[in-house]
């Protein structure tokens, strides 16, 4: 009697042991839906884009459907800061150029929307996006919609007054959105070029 | 006298840009921008290779309103800039400036400054024995 409790405790033990084994096994598989990014976060489900309307540098609509159909490396910034919006620009201009290399089918696009409206017109950002890469779409538009956007992006920007004009302080973030313009993932402005790469390809292709 | 000024002349020739010895200025850089663009950024490293601090509140850069020193930070992803009043170097220590980072703010150009131009920067240090300016000549280019 007492050897048959001791065997049930036993094969207990066991299937014990086997969902415990399953159970901690069982992480590591749900996060290969979820890729482990250097630079930045990928949302555990996409972010839906809101509707808006805003005007490229060719002075055409653009809105949340220009977005569909390709990947978007997108950012939002102003044309008179002088240090780290064309840093970014830069990283992105070179990573765009090696990711359609490796990846042309993805048709990685770039997107840089001002923060700025009142200086960056479409003249301004015509000049501006011919200067570091004419490939780049520059959006600038009504204020409501680019607060409006920003807010669905959880952008924060804040305009500092100076004796001589104007600066902002605002979210240096590269959104990355996906084929139905979706919000996919966020990374960090700061992160080398070789890392940002790695994962912009890692959430391309996954 | 001839042959004084001949030698004279030559000397200047071969003075680094940055003519005075304590303070070495090296890969000095300006930013391209666009045409209407109303500041850019100068970048450059700083060498003090003397024992002494050694600190600059005046900044002089020709075909430009004024300079300031601003320092570009990202802090929870968000950029941020502050003004600095001054640069101060300790002696035997050298000072980075470089995108994203500290930089010299370059403010309202009579005209912007096409790529592969020179801009003639003026630094100023106060505890400098043989001499006050640090004359660097900064290319402008893009970022590589």
């Amino acid at each position: 009697m007492i050897e048959t409790k001791n065997k049930l405790f036993l094969i207990f033990a066991i299937i014990v042991l086997v969902f415990m084994t399953l159970i901690i096994q069982k992480g590591p598989v749900l996060n290969e839906k979820q890729p482990i990014l250097q630079s930045g976060k990928a949302l555990k489900k996409p972010l839906e884009i809101i509707d808006f309307q805003l005007i490229d540098q060719k002075n055409q609509l653009f809105t949340k459907n220009d977005l569909k159909d390709h990947f978007t490396l997108l950012f939002f910034g102003y044309t008179n800061c002088p240090d780290v919006c064309p840093s970014t620009i830069y990283k992105l201009s070179q990573m765009k150029k090696k990711i359609n290399k490796d990846l042309p089918e993805k048709n990685l696009e770039i997107v840089f929307i001002t923060l700025d409206p009142e200086r960056d017109t479409t003249n301004r950002l015509h000049e501006y996006m011919n200067f570091f890469d004419s490939t780049m779409i520059g959006l600038t538009g009504d204020i409501s919609e680019i607060v409006k956007l920003s807010a669905n992006l959880s952008v924060f920007f804040q305009r500092i007054n100076k004796e001589d004009g104007y600066d902002f302080n605002h979210t240096a973030s590269i959104f990355i959105i996906n084929q139905e313009a979706q919000l996919g993932a966020s990374l960090s402005p700061i992160s080398s070029l070789e890392m940002l790469e790695e994962d912009i390809k890692i959430l391309l292709t996954k | 006298m001839i042959r004084k000024t001949l030698l004279l002349l030559g000397l200047l020739f071969f003075i680094p840009h940055s003519a005075i010895s304590e303070i070495v200025v090296k890969n000095s850089w300006v930013r391209a921008a666009p045409d209407g663009s109303k500041t850019m950024a100068a970048y450059m490293l700083i060498e003090n290779q003397s024992s002494k601090i050694m600190s600059s509140s005046k900044i002089i850069v020709n075909g430009f309103e004024k300079a300031e020193v601003h320092m570009s930070f990202i802090e929870n992803n968000i950029a941020q800039m502050r003004k600095l009043e001054n640069i101060s170097i300790n002696g035997k220590e050298s000072l980075t400036l470089e995108p994203g980072g500290l930089h010299l703010m370059l403010i309202n150009p009579e005209k912007v400054p096409k790529k592969n131009s020179k801009v003639e920067i003026l630094i100023f240090f106060e505890n400098v024995s043989d001499g006050e300016v640090v004359r660097i000549e900064a290319e402008v280019r893009s970022q590589e």
